[in-house]
């Protein structure tokens, strides 16, 4: 991969454009939160400069800690259900022909879903009056109603993200599996190796550097995820599925406590920093090792 | 891959069951009328109707609202496929001063939540006066789709030798010529991964559409989360909106499938 | 170890007009050295897998030991295979991808003999130094050793397929794994078949040579047998760099020919470059003029040239101690020929 790169300091011109726009679009919105974060605003042209203060207020606000912990519940519960099964899913696949094609078409539709679409999918699907498995969970005696009943409420949500998202990690995987060359399989069943030893020892060291992608990539999306619980349960019954992205928007666009609102941002944001440099570092690690 | 172990075929199958399942379900409620889906519940439609279908066709709220969605997706990937090619050539070709970092800190950008400048990016486009364009929010979208535009490109730009470099060089072209004649059309499948990614992050968010746009612009997607009428929800045309939202990714998908799995090899989503 | 016969065996694919491997009969001798030789396309990776079990033959049977294999999967005939690129287990060291065939058959799970098994592996082959290193972090000429002592490990195997393993090995080591190959066959008399389109790899490792072109085996000998005394045109021409060269005996002078006649009576004559002597013309009845020279060292003194000469409209090589210039008209005389007609041998001539 790293190739006789040349060194040259003017190459900085390409990567020009790219700054421009992804400081317009970034950097300087993002320093106008940090702006923000550290002054009271009470109104446009009044504002104070408290420091820490929104931060410690933040992080000391039962509601937002309440959020965090919701968030962090269904981040492990979305990742503990969709990283095994995608990997069985990718196992399970064809690797070339018509039936592969279809399949790999059929996998990735959920994923270029716009995400309030999958949530009214769900929302369709699932009401006890009208939907397929409402109704369906209903005649079989089940009291099903994701809109009044908590439990329900998160059950629905789990299966909307493992349908939503599962495609991504099996695909990844999938990809991952079909790098192993048909030799490494020829000499291990010369070896004698079970199924199980194939699959610990030829399958999953290749795919240990797709997977850490996966796991980091649904861990930062699904703690960000905001659209499909609101399309779906709007953060209820009361605020049990109300996660930290749903907050967040409440907060600052609902009732534009703008400090406050800031400082949760940051804080939002350095968690996901904290992510996306474990995601770098393993991936840089991978590459350098192959 | 030689080995389909039982159980993963069979899961497999259950989960394309469990993926069809609700797409079919969407299909049946924008087959079937409002007031046939609050009557009756029925696992295949008796009375099918297109009625839902020509109303999204004829009625501008909703039609204008696909355009929108569409001309901010397109004005998206066009610019963030522009504005990564170079860069990424770069990334590939050369080691100056700050890359690694500059590549790091492009890659945060991906993984910015959206949330986060809901409010600066509401100030900052009413500001400029792009508040309510599709221009807004294809820029907006750039900030995560061209990191993961550049990581893509430069990944297998990576995989270009640089003898051709040289030897367009050694050929007398130009750097346009090489660039525009030789290298971009060794690097298709790249860039039609690319655009798959850009497509499938600009036409699904919600967010920042929402936040940047207000009657002008309306995409899609704002447009079906506002509809409620006063009987109650239009299930029967929201479904068929459903369903033309989930076209043009099954679509895309197809005429890149052969690229895909090449992009997602190199594990770079 | 065993002793492989294959009886008339052939192999067609699903729905091909030609075979691909027309039948064929080989036997391989218990702990012996053999290599199959071929260019790409002659089926020698086709008879390669109906080897190791991957394919089943059309026609004929396979026997290991008298034993019926050609039923049977890889897994069941007890082999091994060492392939183009290092096949190893990424995730463990080079110690336990070592010991992984031996822990899988539930042979002999005695930790300390197969540890001692291990190690007697790697000191045939150089590598009981990385033992604990992880399989990811070594050379590739040491992960090849590593994919071969994983060959060699079980006591049980019956043959050691080896599919052109010098491929992905750096060239300057190339020879060394070559070596160490060899001295490992014959220490351990282990049965190896030795799979490759170079002739030099096939002809410095092997007792026996098969060379195979169009899907079948054109003659199977020692190395020298089939280098100095080809059956066929085309092994003559394939093996040796230069190639054998060859005249039509029609364009040999009168002399010649009458003696040809009576030797077989071939169409053409096949010599080999350093089968043949130089001297100034008319010391022969063949002559040529030199076309080309090009140095290829000194021996004891004398300065070694291939010449490349033309005679009539044929061009030649040979090669030569005497000292020639381009133009200068000489006379060959051949000490070591073979005759051909319709490409096959039907005589030849001298010792060497």
């Amino acid at each position: 991969m790293a190739q006789n790169k040349v060194n040259d300091n003017r190459a900085w011109i390409g990567v020009l454009p790219v700054l421009l726009i992804v400081a317009f679009s970034g950097v300087i919105p993002l320093m106008t939160v940090v702006n923000y974060s550290v002054q009271d605003i009470l109104d446009f042209n009044t504002r104070f400069f408290v420091g820490l203060e929104w931060y410690r207020e933040t992080l000391a606000d039962p509601r937002f800690v309440d959020a965090f912990l919701r968030q962090i519940g269904f981040s492990a519960a979305v990742l503990l259900v969709e990283i095994p099964l995608g990997i069985v899913i990718a196992r399970g696949m064809p690797s070339d022909g018509l039936r592969a094609s279809l399949l790999l078409v059929l996998l990735a539709t959920p994923l270029l879903i716009p995400w309030n679409v999958v949530g009214t999918i769900w929302q369709i699907y699932a009401r006890p009056d009208i939907g397929l498995l409402g109704v369906t969970l209903n005649e079989l005696g089940i009291a099903f109603n994701y809109t009044s009943e908590p439990l329900h409420a998160w059950m629905t949500l789990l299966a909307m993200d493992i349908w939503h998202w599962t495609s991504l990690v099996a695909l990844l995987a999938f990809a991952g599996l079909t790098s192993v060359p048909a030799a490494c399989y020829q000499a291990a069943e010369l070896d004698g190796a079970s199924k199980w030893q194939m699959f610990r020892y030829v399958e999953l060291p290749r795919l240990k550097g797709v997977l850490v992608i996966a796991v980091l990539l649904r861990l930062m999306d699904s703690f960000m995820i905001y659209t499909e619980p609101f399309v779906l349960t709007g953060g209820g019954p009361g605020n049990t599925t109300t996660f930290l992205s749903q907050y967040l928007a409440t907060m600052a666009v609902g009732q534009f406590d703008l400090g406050p609102a800031a400082a949760f941002s940051v804080i939002y944001f350095l968690f996901i920093l904290l992510f996306s440099w474990l995601f770098y570092t393993s991936v840089m690690r991978n590459e350098d090792e192959s | 891959m030689s080995r389909r172990s039982r159980i993963s075929r069979w899961v497999l199958l259950g989960y394309c069951v469990y993926l069809i399942l609700p797409l079919y379900w969407l299909l049946t409620m924008a087959l079937r009328s409002n007031a046939d889906i609050a009557g009756t519940f029925e696992l295949l439609p008796s009375s099918p109707t297109l009625a839902n279908f020509a109303e999204i066709l004829t009625n501008p709220v909703w039609y204008q609202g696909f355009a929108n969605s569409l001309s901010y997706v397109v004005l998206n990937t066009l610019i963030s496929v522009s504005v990564a090619l170079p860069a990424a050539y770069v990334f590939s070709r050369y080691r100056f001063l700050g890359d690694r970092q500059l590549f790091f800190w492009l890659l945060t950008n991906r993984m910015a939540p959206p949330a986060v400048f809901l409010l600066p990016f509401f100030q900052l486009y009413s500001s400029i006066g792009l508040f309510d364009t599709p221009l807004a929010v294809a820029l907006a979208h750039c900030l995560f789709t061209v990191p993961l535009s550049v990581w893509i490109l430069e990944g297998f730009m990576s995989g270009v030798p640089t003898e051709i470099d040289d030897m367009a060089r050694i050929d007398g072209h130009s750097f346009w010529f090489f660039f525009t004649r030789i290298f971009l059309p060794i690097n298709r499948s790249a860039i039609g991964v690319t655009v798959f990614f850009c497509f499938m992050f600009s036409w699904v968010e919600l967010l920042l559409a929402r936040t940047l746009t207000g009657s002008e612009a309306k995409p899609i997607v704002v447009v079906m989360t506002r509809t409620v009428s006063a009987s109650g929800m239009d299930w029967g045309v929201l479904a068929a909106a459903g369903v033309f939202t989930v076209l043009p990714g099954i679509l895309v998908v197809w005429f890149v499938r052969q690229h895909l799995v090449k992009g997602f090899v190199l594990g770079r989503v | 170890m065993a002793r492989i016969r294959l009886d008339g065996v052939g192999f067609t694919y699903l729905g091909a007009d030609a075979a691909t491997l027309a039948p064929l009969s080989m036997d391989i001798s218990h702990g012996e050295a053999f290599s199959l030789l071929g260019a790409s396309g002659a089926g020698k990776t086709t008879l390669l897998n109906l080897l190791s079990g991957i394919l089943q033959p059309t026609r004929g049977r396979i026997y290991f030991d008298d034993v019926d294999v050609t039923g049977l999967p890889g897994r069941a005939r007890h082999l091994a295979q060492v392939f183009q690129f290092p096949v190893l287990y990424q995730s463990m060291t080079v110690g336990e991808n070592l010991a992984f065939p031996l822990t899988t058959r539930g042979l002999n799970r005695n930790p300390a003999d197969i540890a001692l098994r291990v190690k007697a592996v790697a000191e045939e082959l150089n590598i009981e130094g990385i033992l604990n290193r992880g399989a990811n972090g070594i050379s590739l000429f040491e992960k090849q050793l590593v994919a071969i002592g994983r060959a060699l490990v079980r006591p049980d195997v019956s043959m050691v397929l080896l599919d052109e393993p010098l491929t992905a090995v750096e060239p300057s080591v190339k020879w060394r794994l070559r070596q160490t190959l060899k001295q490992a066959q014959r220490d351990l008399g282990v049965t190896m078949v030795y799979v490759t389109h170079d002739q030099t790899e096939a002809l410095t490792f092997a007792e026996r040579v098969a060379v195979l072109a169009d899907g079948e085996i054109l003659q199977t000998g020692s190395p020298e047998d089939v280098y100095q005394n080809p059956t066929h045109e085309f092994v003559g021409h394939f093996l040796g760099s230069p190639g054998m060269n060859f005249l039509p005996v029609a364009e040999l002078p009168e002399t010649l020919r009458h003696r040809l006649k009576h030797q077989g009576d071939p169409e053409r004559l096949g010599f080999r470059p350093e089968s043949a002597k130089l001297s100034a013309a008319g010391a022969f009845d063949l002559t040529g003029v030199v076309s080309s020279r090009r140095i290829l060292g000194t021996q004891q003194g004398d300065v070694i040239s291939m010449y490349g000469l033309q005679c009539g409209d044929h061009s030649v090589f040979v090669r030569s101690s005497a000292s020639q210039v381009v133009g200068d008209p000489v006379s060959i005389d051949l000490r070591h020929w073979v005759g051909f007609r319709n490409g096959i041998r039907v005589g030849r001539h001298g010792a060497e």
